[in-house]
C-alpha cells in the first residue's frame, strides 16, 4: 500500500541543511497496524505528516497505492488524500468555529456527498461514538478526551483506508488512552491501516510491527 | 459548500467581533463616501444631458479683450443676425437676467422676493426640453406679458389651486398672466430658473431701443445647429461678426460652445448657473479612493496579524480534504461577506450624511430613478472589487501554507509584520498630508479673512436697492440725508457695488501717452461724494468728487495705483482718458476681489443723477459709530419703509460678505477637513486593532521582562515606542508630499501665507500623539498583567 524509496527531508538553514530524515526505504502492507517509535526529533511526524501528503519529501520516492505521489500536483494529492487518509493528532485540531456536527460534517462536504448521505453518515458516527447529545457543542466546550473522540470520528467517517495518528493519546488520561487505543485495534481488524507515532511501550504494544526511528533513520524494524 | 462557507466566515465575525467592527465600519466608512461621491460625479457628468437637442445647442460666447476675457452672454442683436445670415444656425433663443431680486405679487397675501427670474424669448422652450407640467412650449412665451412658473413658484403663490391664467405683478409695473407650469429645474440643469417672463416685455422697463443696442452685452444667446453644420466651420465663419460694430483697431471675437462643454469649461464670466470643476471631481475621487484603501488596508493587517490563527484552520482544513482553490474560495466568500455587510451600513450612512455632504459641495445631490441604475452596479462592483482586494492576502497567502507547518508552528511571521509595518505607515502617510493639507488652507483663508484690505469695512450695514425706475432716484438721496441727520450714523453713501464685489469693466483707449492699439481692460464703479469717506479709501492725490457736479458725469474719473502704474503715469490729476474723460484724483489700492487675484485697474465715477441712470442706483452702505446698534437699524428700518412702502426692508453687515467671497476655499477646507477627520478615524481603528493584537502577541515577552524587574512604565514605552517609529517615518514621508502639493495649491492665490517649518512639526507630533493616546490603552493593559498568569498560559 505504501511504499518509501529513499525519502530524505531536510530544512534550509543559511547554507547549513537540518535533516529531519535521511534515506528512509520503508514498505508497509494493507491491513498493517504499525508503530514509530523513537525519541523527540527522531522524525517520527515527519515522517508520518509525508506519508499523510501533509508535507513534501525533499528527496526519494513515495507511492501510494501504487501512485507515485512525488510527481503529483497540489490537486491531484489533495484528491488521493481526501479518498484514502484520516488523521488524529495529539492536540486534537478540531475547528473552533464550527460545532462537534459541522466538524464532523466537514470532510464530507470537501468530499462533495450529497446531503442526505452526509446526515446518515454523521450520525452513524455520533452514534458509534455516543456523542449524539454532544453534537450541536463547540469543541472548546468538550473535555480532551470527548475531543479526541470526535477527532477520530471525523477522521473515520470517510471510511479512509488509511489512519495516521500522531501520538493520539498524548493529552488523554490512561483510561481515555485505552479506549482510543482499543479503537484503532478495532478498527484494524476491521481492514483499515493504522500507522501511529508515539513514545508510549504500551500503545506501541497494541500495533503489530514497531519501527524504530533515531536521528531521521530507521534503526530497527 | 458555499452556506457552509458563510457559516464559518459568520461565526468568525461573531466570535471576533472587535476586529470585525473594525474591518466592516473601516470599509463602510470608505464605501459611504465613495458613494457619496459617486452620486456628485454622476451629477456632475450628467449636466444638461436632458434637453433633446443636447448635441446640437450651443452658447454665443464672445472673446472681449481678444485675449483672456471670456464671456457668457453677449450683444443682444447677435441672435437676429446670426440666423439671418447663417443658414446652419436653425434656430436661436435669448434671455436676459432681472436684478438680484425682484418683488412678484400675486395678492396682498401673496407676494415675495423672487430672485431666480429671468426674461425670455418665446423660442426659449423649442431649444431647451424642459417639462411643462400645464401648459405648452409653443404658447409658453409667445405673448407679451407671460409668465411661466416651476411647479414649486406655482404652489407658492396659488396653493393648490390652477395658475392657468392667474395674474402675477413684477415689480408694480407690468402685469403677467400665468400661461405654463413647468417642473422645477433639474439640479444638472446649467441655467436654473424659478419664472420667466416674455423677453418683449422687458421692452416696456427698458425702452424699446434697449433690446436693438450692439453696444450692451447682457444677453444670453443660444442657437441650435443643423445636423451636418461642423462647429469649427461656423465658428470660423462667424468669427468677426462684431467687425462692423467696434471701433477699428478692436477686435472681440464671437464663437459658439456646444452645450456638452459649458459645464466644464474653464471659467468664462457670467455663467448663468453653477458650473463644475474638474480638478475639484478629480481631487474628491482621489482622496476617495485613498480613504477607501484605508479601509482595506485595517482589513488586511488585521487579517495578516490574525493568520498564526487562521493558518493553523488551513492545516486542519487541508488535512480533512480541503484544496488549496476551495480554501481561496473559502476566504474570498468571507471577505465578499465583510464588503457586503460594509455596503450595507455604508448606503446607511451615506443617506445620512447626503444633507452634511450637499452643503459642502453646495449641489442637491439625492437618489433617483435615473441614478440609481447608473450607480447602482458600479457601486456593487466597486464593493466587489474591495472584497477581493482586501481578501486576496488571506486567501492566496493562507491557502498556500503546506499544513505540516502550520499544525506545528507558526508560519512566516517576520515576513507579515513587514507587510504590516508598511501598511501601517502608508496609512498615516495619508493622515498625516491631509492634516497638513487641512491646516494650510485654513491658515491662508484666515490670511487672506485678516489681511489688510485697504479699507475699512466694519460697522458698515448695507442694503441693496430694488427698485431702479427713475422717480424713486430722488427718494434714495431723501434716505441717505435723513440717515446723515441720524446721531448714531456716522456717514454713508451710494454707490454701483459695494467695494468686495465688482460686477462691471470695461475697456479703455486713447489715454494720453497711448499708441492706437493700446487697450487697458478696467473695473468699474459709481460711487457718490461719500464713498471715499465711508469706506476710508485714502486719496492719494487729486480731489475727490464733492466738488464736481453730478451732470458732468461722464467727464471726471478717480482711478487707483494699479491703472496709474498700467498707463504709465507719474503723476496722474489732469490727465486725459480719451478725448474727454479727465481724471479728478488717485486713490490708494484697495481689495475689492478676493484675494485670489491681484488688484487690478479700476475706475470710479460720479454717481449720475439722471434717470436714464437708475441702475447705478445699487447700494446704500451706511457706516454706525457702533452705539445702540440694534436701534440704530430700527430706525433704519422704519425710514426706509416709510419711503418705500410695501418693500422689505434687507441689510447686510459688511463683513458677512468675506464669507460669501471665500465660499470656494471654506466649502473645500470643510470638505478637506472632513475627509481628514475620516482618514484618521479609520486609521485610528486599524491601530486599535494592531494594538491589541500585538499586545496579545507579546503577553508571554511581556512577563518575561516584568519577572526579570522591568517596571510598567518600562513595559510601556517598550510597546509604544514600536508604533511610534513607524508615526515618524510616515511623517518624514508625508511631509515632502505635503509641502509640494499645497505650494501648488497656493500658487493660485495672488497674495499667500508662508508654509512654515512649525506647520510640519506640528503636525506630525498630533499624529504622534493620536497614535500613542490609541495605542496607550493597550499597552498599559498588557504592562500590568499578571506575568504569572501570563506565563502559566503559555
Amino acid at each position: 500500500m505504501i511504499q518509501l524509496k529513499d525519502i530524505t527531508k531536510y530544512y534550509a538553514s543559511g547554507f547549513a541543511r537540518t535533516f529531519v530524515l535521511r534515506h528512509i526505504d520503508l514498505e508497509i502492507k494493507q491491513g498493517e497496524f504499525v508503530s514509530l517509535m523513537g525519541p523527540s526529533g527522531a522524525g517520527k511526524s515527519t515522517l508520518l505528516y509525508i506519508i499523510g501528503m501533509l508535507d513534501e519529501a525533499s528527496q526519494g520516492e513515495y507511492y501510494f497505492l501504487d501512485t507515485p505521489v512525488h510527481t503529483c500536483n497540489e490537486r491531484q494529492r489533495t484528491e488521493l488524500h481526501q479518498q484514502n487518509i484520516g488523521f488524529v493528532f495529539q492536540s486534537y485540531h478540531l475547528i473552533d468555529d464550527l460545532t462537534v456536527y459541522e466538524n464532523l460534517e466537514t470532510p464530507l462536504l470537501y468530499k462533495k456527498v450529497k446531503s442526505a448521505e452526509r446526515k446518515s453518515l454523521i450520525a452513524e458516527m455520533l452514534d458509534r461514538f455516543q456523542i449524539v447529545a454532544k453534537k450541536d457543542l463547540f469543541p472548546n466546550q468538550l473535555s480532551g478526551g470527548q475531543q479526541q473522540l470526535v477527532a477520530v470520528a471525523r477522521a473515520l467517517i470517510i471510511k479512509p483506508k488509511l489512519i495516521l495518528a500522531d501520538e493520539p493519546t498524548g493529552n488523554l488520561n490512561s483510561k481515555q488512552g485505552e479506549e482510543i487505543m482499543a479503537l484503532f485495534t478495532q478498527l484494524n481488524r476491521e481492514g483499515t491501516t493504522i500507522i501511529q507515532a508515539t513514545h508510549s511501550e504500551k500503545n506501541a504494544g497494541y500495533s503489530g510491527r514497531i519501527i524504530n526511528l533515531l536521528d531521521g533513520t530507521i534503526i530497527d524494524q | 459548500m458555499f452556506a457552509a462557507y458563510l457559516k464559518t466566515a459568520w461565526r468568525n465575525l461573531v466570535r471576533h467581533k472587535g476586529y470585525a467592527f473594525i474591518n466592516i465600519f473601516g470599509l463602510a466608512l470608505g464605501l459611504a463616501l465613495a458613494i457619496l461621491i459617486a452620486l456628485y460625479v454622476e451629477l456632475e457628468l450628467s449636466f444638461d444631458r436632458f434637453h433633446t437637442h443636447y448635441h446640437r445647442i450651443h452658447r454665443v460666447e464672445v472673446n472681449y479683450d481678444n485675449k483672456e476675457r471670456f464671456l457668457a452672454f453677449s450683444q443682444t442683436p447677435i441672435g437676429p443676425a446670426l440666423a439671418r445670415d447663417y443658414p446652419e444656425i436653425v434656430r436661436y433663443t435669448r434671455f436676459l437676467n432681472m436684478a438680484n431680486q425682484v418683488l412678484l405679487y400675486a395678492s396682498e397675501e401673496k407676494k415675495y422676493y423672487e430672485s431666480r427670474g429671468w426674461w425670455a424669448d418665446a423660442q426659449f422652450f423649442q431649444v431647451f426640453s424642459y417639462r411643462f407640467l400645464k401648459g405648452d412650449a409653443e404658447s409658453a412665451l409667445a405673448e407679451p406679458n407671460s409668465i411661466v412658473l416651476s411647479a414649486e413658484l406655482a404652489a407658492k403663490y396659488f396653493g393648490s389651486e390652477n395658475p392657468i391664467g392667474k395674474i402675477i405683478r413684477y415689480e408694480n409695473t407690468i402685469d403677467c398672466k400665468v400661461t405654463a407650469v413647468v417642473q422645477d429645474c433639474p439640479a444638472n440643469s446649467h441655467i436654473q430658473y424659478d419664472f420667466l417672463i416674455s423677453y418683449d416685455s422687458y421692452k416696456a422697463i427698458a425702452g424699446n431701443d434697449y433690446l436693438d443696442n450692439w453696444t450692451r452685452i447682457a444677453n444670453y444667446t443660444y442657437v441650435i445647429l443643423s445636423e451636418k453644420a461642423l462647429l469649427p466651420d461656423v465658428n470660423a465663419k462667424i468669427r468677426s461678426l462684431l467687425q462692423p460694430q467696434l471701433p477699428p483697431n478692436v477686435e472681440m471675437p464671437v464663437y459658439l460652445k456646444p452645450l456638452s462643454q459649458i459645464h466644464f469649461s474653464p471659467r468664462v464670466l457670467g455663467e448663468p448657473g453653477p458650473t463644475g470643476d474638474v480638478d475639484r471631481i478629480r481631487f474628491l475621487m482621489l482622496i476617495a479612493a485613498a480613504i477607501l484603501l484605508l479601509g482595506c488596508i485595517n482589513f488586511m493587517n488585521l487579517a495578516t496579524a490574525r493568520s498564526a490563527r487562521r493558518a493553523r484552520e488551513v492545516g486542519i482544513r487541508k488535512t480533512v480534504g480541503a484544496s488549496r482553490a476551495g480554501l481561496i474560495r473559502q476566504f474570498f466568500s468571507e471577505s465578499l461577506v465583510v464588503a457586503l455587510g460594509a455596503l450595507v451600513l455604508a448606503l446607511i450612512l451615506a443617506q445620512l450624511c447626503l444633507p452634511v455632504f450637499n452643503a459642502l459641495l453646495g449641489r442637491q445631490l439625492a437618489w433617483t430613478w435615473q441614478n440609481i441604475p447608473v450607480l447602482g452596479p458600479w457601486i456593487l462592483a466597486l464593493t466587489l472589487l474591495i472584497g477581493v482586494v482586501a481578501g486576496s492576502y488571506p486567501a492566496l497567502f493562507l491557502s498556500s501554507l503546506q499544513p505540516a507547518a502550520t499544525l506545528r508552528s507558526t508560519a512566516g511571521r517576520g515576513h507579515q509584520a513587514v507587510i504590516r509595518k508598511v501598511l501601517v505607515v502608508f496609512q498615516f502617510v495619508i493622515s498625516i498630508v491631509l492634516i497638513l493639507c487641512t491646516w494650510i488652507i485654513y491658515r491662508q483663508i484666515d490670511y487672506m479673512q485678516n489681511r489688510d484690505l485697504g479699507y475699512n469695512h466694519e460697522q458698515i450695514l448695507t442694503t441693496t436697492f430694488r427698485r431702479m425706475d427713475a422717480a424713486t432716484i430722488s427718494r434714495y438721496e431723501t434716505l441717505k440725508n435723513e440717515l446723515l441727520n441720524h446721531p448714531a450714523v456716522l456717514t454713508a453713501s451710494i454707490s454701483r457695488f459695494i467695494p468686495s464685489f465688482n460686477g462691471s469693466s470695461t475697456a479703455i483707449r486713447g489715454w494720453e501717452g497711448s499708441a492706437p492699439t493700446d487697450q487697458l481692460l478696467v473695473n468699474l464703479n459709481l460711487i457718490d461724494e461719500r464713498f471715499l469717506e465711508t469706506y476710508g479709501i485714502p486719496l492719494l492725490a487729486g480731489r475727490g468728487f464733492s466738488a464736481v457736479a453730478r451732470e458732468d458725469t461722464n467727464r471726471y474719473c478717480l482711478i487707483n495705483e494699479t491703472t496709474a502704474k498700467r498707463l504709465g503715469w507719474s503723476d496722474a490729476v489732469g490727465r486725459r482718458i480719451g478725448p474727454a474723460l479727465v481724471v479728478l484724483g488717485v486713490v490708494k489700492d484697495y481689495h475689492y476681489a478676493s484675494l485670489r487675484f491681484g488688484i487690478e485697474p479700476m475706475l470710479l465715477f460720479p454717481m449720475p443723477r439722471t434717470p436714464q441712470a437708475s441702475r447705478a442706483y445699487n447700494m446704500l452702505s451706511v457706516k454706525l459709530s457702533g452705539e445702540n446698534i440694534k436701534e440704530t437699524v430700527q430706525a433704519i428700518q422704519e425710514k426706509y419703509e416709510r419711503l418705500f412702502p410695501g418693500d422689505v426692508f434687507e441689510y447686510h453687515f459688511y463683513d458677512e460678505g468675506f464669507e460669501w467671497m471665500y465660499r470656494d476655499e471654506l466649502r473645500m477646507a470643510q470638505t478637506v477637513a472632513y475627509f481628514t477627520v475620516l482618514a484618521i478615524c479609520i486609521s485610528l481603528l486599524g491601530l486599535v486593532g494592531l494594538a491589541s493584537f500585538m499586545a496579545e502577541q507579546r503577553t508571554k515577552e511581556i512577563g518575561v521582562r516584568k519577572v526579570l524587574g522591568s517596571s510598567v512604565a518600562g513595559i510601556v514605552l517598550l510597546l509604544s515606542k514600536e508604533f511610534s517609529k513607524w508615526v515618524v517615518v510616515a511623517a518624514l514621508i508625508a511631509w515632502p508630499i505635503g509641502y509640494f502639493t499645497m505650494k501648488n495649491w497656493l500658487q493660485s492665490f495672488a497674495y499667500r501665507s508662508e508654509i512654515g517649518i512649525a506647520v510640519f512639526l506640528l503636525t506630525g507630533l498630533l499624529a504622534l500623539a493620536l497614535a500613542l493616546a490609541t495605542v496607550a490603552y493597550q499597552s498599559v493593559k498588557a504592562a500590568l498583567a499578571d506575568p504569572v498568569k501570563s506565563l502559566r498560559y503559555e
